[in-house]
């Protein structure tokens, strides 16, 4: 039993291997779909990793507020935009 | 004479059932050729011993050797697994990989019949297996359904079925329904405490497949685009599982990303928020690819509820590109400058296309248009508000609220809206997805069904079905709006209100003096009181509960199936003791 078993433990591997082999064959032959192929999320290569292995450091919900903005408004009346607004303003007030 | 390699083979799946090696199982049950020759040989014995019309015979050949061992909780396990053993030989007998369709069915079968034997009390033995067919199954699915021209038959065939009132499905959404089956067993089990956790803390039994079942599921659903097949995996999990967080972070990582994408197609844009979130912050720091996906979603996410990614998060890998896309859309909510915003998110724009495809497009379109009127009512403000007086009359003060005319609005949003037309006006549509409107001209929801009976359109070659100048009874009398449709002052008064009422801006509308004022400004600045922070807003008032999400253990609802101790129940109308 032993002498098959072992037959097939490299076997096996070697299944594994060609799967991704094959794999790779089927994404090379679409380059039509290449588009679509990002939209997939695609499988992690280990199945567990520990929290220190992603970035944040667990346990700081509000370690990740640096990541967003939520004091964006623009207060600068100078720049362009705000000029050609408060001309507009000035013009259509002139009119009336 | 017996088949001796098929007899060794079996004698080792005898062994590695009695001493309950799943691993093992699913590293012998080799299905994907190229087969190893070892392989070969058992194939080549089938087909020489037992033909196609030898089933009864392959089946007392699988009997002899796989042994008796308890009956399941369900029952029947020595034969679901004797009759998977019987349909993996028949597989690799019969399989064809040079028709994949013919694959594709043969291996929906085998799936099956594991999932049959994952009732029985080996089923943890054979959940590895049944998690590598399905993989297997689900990339082959998604596989034919991106090589139209294989599948071209079945869509007909399809739609045959269709004519006859049957719900149509698709070979995407055949394949999950086969492993949503394998999802309902993994979550069902009920060896172990209720809980469904062992000693060691881990998901006991079966259960240690939920999440990987149900992450192929809603990845077929998601890609066929069943959100409400999606929705019962969500809710089912909801119910039964126990909590994420016992799981491993691959899959945590891809569940949340899956939920989060149900949420936010489900226009739950906080939640949605929440569960891409978490699942950014345990994602892989190199998994460059699953992050960016992840980011991408949880990016439209915030904006849409007045979060901006910051350029610290942009300039991270997974981020690359990213800000060229989102940042414009952000700079011209920040200024309310509505015609840029109405550019960035028309379908002529460069990146219409990129924000189609990851359906983010519509979302982004319409929500953030709300904060861009926010943004427009408070740049108005800031321009040519009043910032309110004090006056004395005797030894009264009064003070004046700090008010906004909504003429001056109007005359900002008239002139931004014109822009936005202006550009587009000459532009031939590249593609038909505007039903031949311009897509800044802002026409009645309804206005293809609405035309005066005298500029019916010409019947076309497509629609020649629809009666030539057709026109819904409900709306004979409508007319036509008046393209393009610019602002004027009811417009302006309804957005402020909604504004208002969404708590996006604090005060009240003067409809005789059509001037917003601001109320409880006390000390503080009339612009920070007036208009306070989108995220602020939204922050306040949003519950952190994420259904579909099981945070911590909970103690378990009452519900079908559930057994209910009555021993120490008193009979009706007995009194208390």
């Amino acid at each position: 039993m032993s002498a098959a078993a072992e037959g097939s433990g490299p076997t096996a591997k070697a299944t594994t291997a060609t799967d991704t082999s094959t794999l790779k064959d089927q994404q090379a032959q679409k380059p039509a779909a290449a588009l679509e192929e990002d939209d997939e999320f695609e499988d992690f290569p280990v199945d567990d990793w520990a929290p220190e292995d992603s970035e944040v450091p667990p346990g700081q919900e509000g370690g990740t507020t640096h990541l967003w903005e939520e004091s964006w408004d623009d207060d600068d009346t100078s720049e362009d935009f705000s000029k050609q607004l408060k001309e507009e303003l000035a013009k259509v007030k002139g009119q009336k | 004479m017996s088949p001796p390699t098929l007899d060794q083979f079996l004698g080792e799946i005898a062994g590695i059932i009695k001493e309950k090696q799943g691993l093992r199982l699913q590293e012998y049950l080799i299905y994907e050729p190229p087969l190893p020759p070892l392989y070969n040989n058992i194939v080549s014995e089938i087909r020489q011993f037992y033909p196609p019309n030898s089933q009864k015979a392959l089946e007392n050949k699988c009997i002899s050797f796989i042994p008796e061992y308890d009956e399941g909780d369900e029952g029947g396990s020595r034969t679901a697994f004797v009759m998977f053993m019987v349909k993996y030989f028949s597989f690799l007998r019969d399989v064809n990989i040079d028709n994949l369709i013919e694959t594709h069915d043969l291996l929906k079968a085998l799936l099956n019949q594991s999932i049959l034997a994952l009732s029985s009390s080996i089923g943890v033995v054979v959940l590895p297996t049944v998690v590598s067919i399905s993989r297997t199954l689900a990339r082959l699915a998604i596989g034919l359904d991106k090589r139209p021209e294989l599948i071209e038959h079945l869509i007909r065939r399809e739609s045959v079925v269709e004519s006859e009132a049957t719900e149509r499905v698709t070979l995407v959404e055949s394949s999950a329904n086969v492993i949503r089956e394998a999802f309902k067993k993994c979550l069902s089990e009920r060896s172990g405490p209720p809980s469904g956790i062992d000693s060691n803390g881990k998901p006991e039994g079966r259960r240690i497949g939920i999440y990987l079942m149900a992450n192929l599921c809603l990845k077929l659903f998601l890609h066929c685009r069943k959100l409400r097949s999606a929705e019962q995996i969500f809710g089912n999990i909801y119910q039964q599982s126990p909590p994420l967080g016992l799981f491993p972070a691959a899959q945590r990582v891809t569940f949340l990303y899956y939920l989060g994408r149900y949420l936010f197609a489900n226009n739950h844009f906080y939640r949605a928020q929440l569960a891409l979130q978490a699942a950014y912050d345990q994602c892989h720091a190199q998994c460059i690819s699953q992050r960016r996906l992840i980011l991408v979603y949880l990016t439209a996410s915030n904006i849409i509820l007045g979060r901006f990614p910051s350029s610290r998060l942009l300039q991270r890998p997974e981020a690359a590109d990213l800000g060229e896309k989102f940042k414009p859309i952000c700079e011209a909510i920040a200024k309310g400058d509505l015609a840029s915003f109405r550019k960035y998110v028309d379908l002529d724009n460069q990146n219409a296309e990129w924000f189609l495809q990851k359906r983010i497009l519509l979302q982004l379109s319409n929500r953030c248009e709300v904060l861009v009127w926010r943004s427009l009512a408070r740049r108005t403000f800031t321009l040519s508000g009043s910032q309110g007086a004090v006056t004395s009359q005797g030894d009264v003060t009064r003070k004046a609220a700090p008010t906004l005319s909504l003429q001056d609005m109007l005359t900002l949003a008239t002139l931004l809206e014109k822009r936005a037309l202006d550009l587009t006006e000459d532009t031939p549509k590249p593609n038909g997805l505007t039903n031949g409107h311009t897509s800044t001209q802002r026409t009645h929801t309804n206005a293809i069904f609405v035309f005066p009976k005298a500029q019916a359109p010409q019947p076309q070659e497509a629609d020649a079905g629809v009666p030539y100048g057709y026109v819904d009874p409900d709306l004979a009398d409508a007319v036509d709006p008046e393209l393009p449709l610019l602002p004027n002052m009811e417009t302006i008064e309804s957005i402020i209100a909604s504004l208002i009422e969404q708590g996006l801006l604090h005060g009240f509308i003067s409809h005789a003096q059509h001037r917003f004022a601001i109320t409880g400004v006390k000390d503080a600045r009339p612009v920070q009181v007036g208009f306070p922070r989108v995220w602020d807003v939204i922050n306040a008032r949003a519950n952190t509960e994420v259904p579909g999400w099981v945070k911590e253990r909970k103690a378990p609802a009452f519900g079908p199936g559930m057994v209910v101790n009555l021993s120490g129940a008193r009979p009706a109308g007995a009194a208390p003791a």
